[in-house]
């Protein structure tokens, strides 16, 4: 298990030394001069000047990204050209309703989709099983956004009992907090439990098909039993593959779904930086957000190790 | 290595499109008559924009602005007092142009890459690492961030997004080869004296085609979802090209007074998604029963 838990932490060198590579990289494929692209038509040369001094810019390429990467290894992802406070410090301030958002998404996204998903593959070709194919596809088919806007409409605005945007924080209320995430988490969690439903669905069916179900129900054992007890744990692996993958959907719509809530988080600092060019920050973001996706992969790996063991001798 | 059927993807060594009866099958299936419709649907509607909708989908008229749906403006107008219904009609062309052109460049990028990876040893390592490192960035993030440089165009949509869908496709059609470069048929060829390239792309390459069609329904589905993200948030296309994401961002300061304005924008993304994915899974009974499950 440690062997492994090794090696798996070493094969994410290469990929973060790769990533950072493209992120640095995305200042410079900027047309023209980064800086003055940055500060826009209005700026001064003299403005413009310091700013390329102040980047590094007038540095060769290379010396730029050891520079670059030697802080962003001790934790220094730079200033915010707009913002005049370190990265990570803006980052550190919006993220609490990230975190909670994203997790109560994927609390959303496995409650809705593994029972789903189990509960058509036992009724395999009835109306329940047909509902929740139908619902899935239609799921996997919209924006999340737009079912997010959807919800606003309905939840906020016609019926009026959940506040329509914003974000509300855990110090000042908690329950406040849950309400403002509930419909934005919804929305994300809901295509993603598609997702879920799709592969709990297919994954149950494989193993209820196979000898060892067949032996349990022979020997009389109750139907619901056979289902949780002997083919869901089966079953499990391949699911947890699909959360593992969704978030990567999780964490690209969540920028998405932050913008349509006003919600203060990192995905709306993203698009901020995008709009002021503040590269520093979008390349500080990145970097961030892709580290936490290598991590949680990781934990799924773990996980998924520790479920079953033959993956950690391969 | 024996060439059992499970092993394989198909049986025979011949391009998957021109099995027999693999047009007959999908006319039989179900999921893919209907997507397939709805698809065609939406292409009349692309190629025949002028002739649906009459009126200019930039044509502003300040008198008629957020005017709910009529027998004059079938989904209303917007507060440009332009016509949704031609506005929709055209958006059309957008996201069927993305998501055609993700779709082309991410195969041809992804196949090139898959088979040289699959295929040569040697070049497996630097592809795959930076294959891997590419899947590490969520795709619209990745998007956004090459958006972000790049600056607002349909051609800059269609890069970014191809830089982040081609990875998976690399991924699916690499190991599909490092199974089929071993089987009987391979070897059979190799010891006929076939060169390694010529059953790299006459043997192994038709036959890995069926998981990298299904992926690229997959591909273009989420480009398509991708692309009206990118134009929702205001990086995508220019705030000008009637792209059913611009239409949903234009509509969102009115969502209360004008609903309609953000409703049908999303049905229509919703439809299109929704065909292609009908499609995907007929494609994926038909071309590779196996595959149905996983």
């Amino acid at each position: 298990m440690a062997n492994f838990l090794v090696r798996r932490v070493l094969s994410i060198i290469p990929v973060m030394l790769i990533v950072s590579a493209f992120v640095f990289l995305l200042i410079h494929i900027t047309p023209g001069d980064p800086a003055s692209y940055m500060l826009g038509s209005s700026a001064t040369p003299a403005q413009v000047r310091a700013l390329r001094i102040e980047l590094g810019l007038n540095q060769p390429m290379y010396k730029q990204f050891l520079v670059w990467f030697g802080a962003a290894i001790h934790g220094n992802l730079g200033e915010s050209i707009f913002m005049g406070i370190p990265v990570t410090l803006a980052i550190w301030q919006r993220l609490q309703p990230t975190f909670l958002l994203t997790l109560l998404a994927v609390v959303f996204e496995i409650l809705i989709g593994v029972p789903a998903g189990i509960v058509a593959a036992s009724r395999r070709n009835t109306w329940v099983d047909q509902t929740v194919m139908v619902l899935s596809l239609l799921g996997l088919s919209m924006p999340s956004f737009w079912l997010g806007l959807n919800l606003i409409l309905f939840f906020g605005v016609d019926l009026r009992i959940l506040p329509v945007a914003g974000y509300i924080t855990l110090a000042r209320s908690p329950w406040g907090a849950f309400r403002s995430l509930l419909m934005p988490a919804f929305s994300l969690g809901f295509i993603n439990a598609a997702l879920v439903a799709r592969m709990t669905r297919s994954s149950t069916l494989d193993v209820l098909s196979q000898d060892f179900v067949r032996t349990a129900r022979a020997k009389g054992l109750a139907g619901p039993r056979v289902l949780w007890r002997h083919a869901f744990r089966n079953a499990l692996l391949p699911v947890l593959t699909a959360v593992g993958n969704s978030f990567a959907l999780l964490l690209g719509g969540l920028v998405v779904t932050e913008q349509v809530f006003a919600i203060p988080g990192v995905g709306q600092l993203v698009i901020n930086a995008v709009n002021e060019r503040d590269y520093p920050v979008i390349q500080g973001a990145l970097l961030y957000i892709v580290t936490l996706y290598v991590i949680i992969n990781i934990v799924v790996d773990l996980v998924y190790a520790v479920a079953d063991p033959r993956i950690r001798f391969s | 290595m024996s060439a059992t059927p499970e092993m394989l993807p198909t049986r025979e060594a011949e391009a998957v499109l021109q099995r027999p009866g693999v047009l007959r099958l999908l006319l039989r299936n179900r999921l893919a008559v209907t997507g397939g419709s709805l698809l065609l649907l939406l292409l009349v509607c692309a190629a025949f924009a002028p002739l649906i909708a009459h009126q200019n989908p930039n044509g502003i008229h300040p008198s008629v602005r957020l005017q709910p749906p009529s027998a004059q403006h079938w989904f209303g107008t917007d507060d440009f007092g332009r016509d949704m219904f031609s506005r929709v009609i055209y958006g059309s062309r957008v996201s069927l142009e993305v998501g055609a052109l993700v779709v082309l460049f991410t195969s041809a990028a992804g196949i090139l890459f898959g088979l040289v990876a699959g295929y040569f040893r040697a070049a497996d390592n630097v592809i795959m690492r930076v294959m891997d490192a590419l899947m590490a960035i969520p795709p619209v993030l990745l998007a956004i961030a090459i958006m972000a440089s790049l600056g607002p165009s349909v051609g800059n949509v269609v890069f970014s997004l191809t830089v982040g869908y081609t990875p998976q496709l690399a991924r699916v059609l690499r190991s599909q080869v490092l199974v089929l470069r071993e089987v009987t048929f391979t070897e059979a060829a190799r010891s006929g004296g076939v060169g390694e390239r010529r059953i790299a792309w006459r043997h192994v390459l038709p036959n890995a085609m069926s998981p990298v069609i299904v992926q690229s329904t997959v591909t273009f589905a989420s480009a398509v979802l991708s692309e009206a993200a990118l134009s929702f948030l205001g990086v995508g296309e220019p705030p000008t090209v009637p792209s059913w994401g611009n239409e949903l961002n234009d509509g969102r300061p009115y969502m209360v007074t004008a609903p309609w304005l953000t409703i049908i924008p999303g049905l229509a993304i919703m439809i299109c998604v929704l065909a292609v994915n009908l499609l995907g899974d007929g494609l994926r009974d038909v071309l590779d029963p196996r595959l149905r499950n996983s």
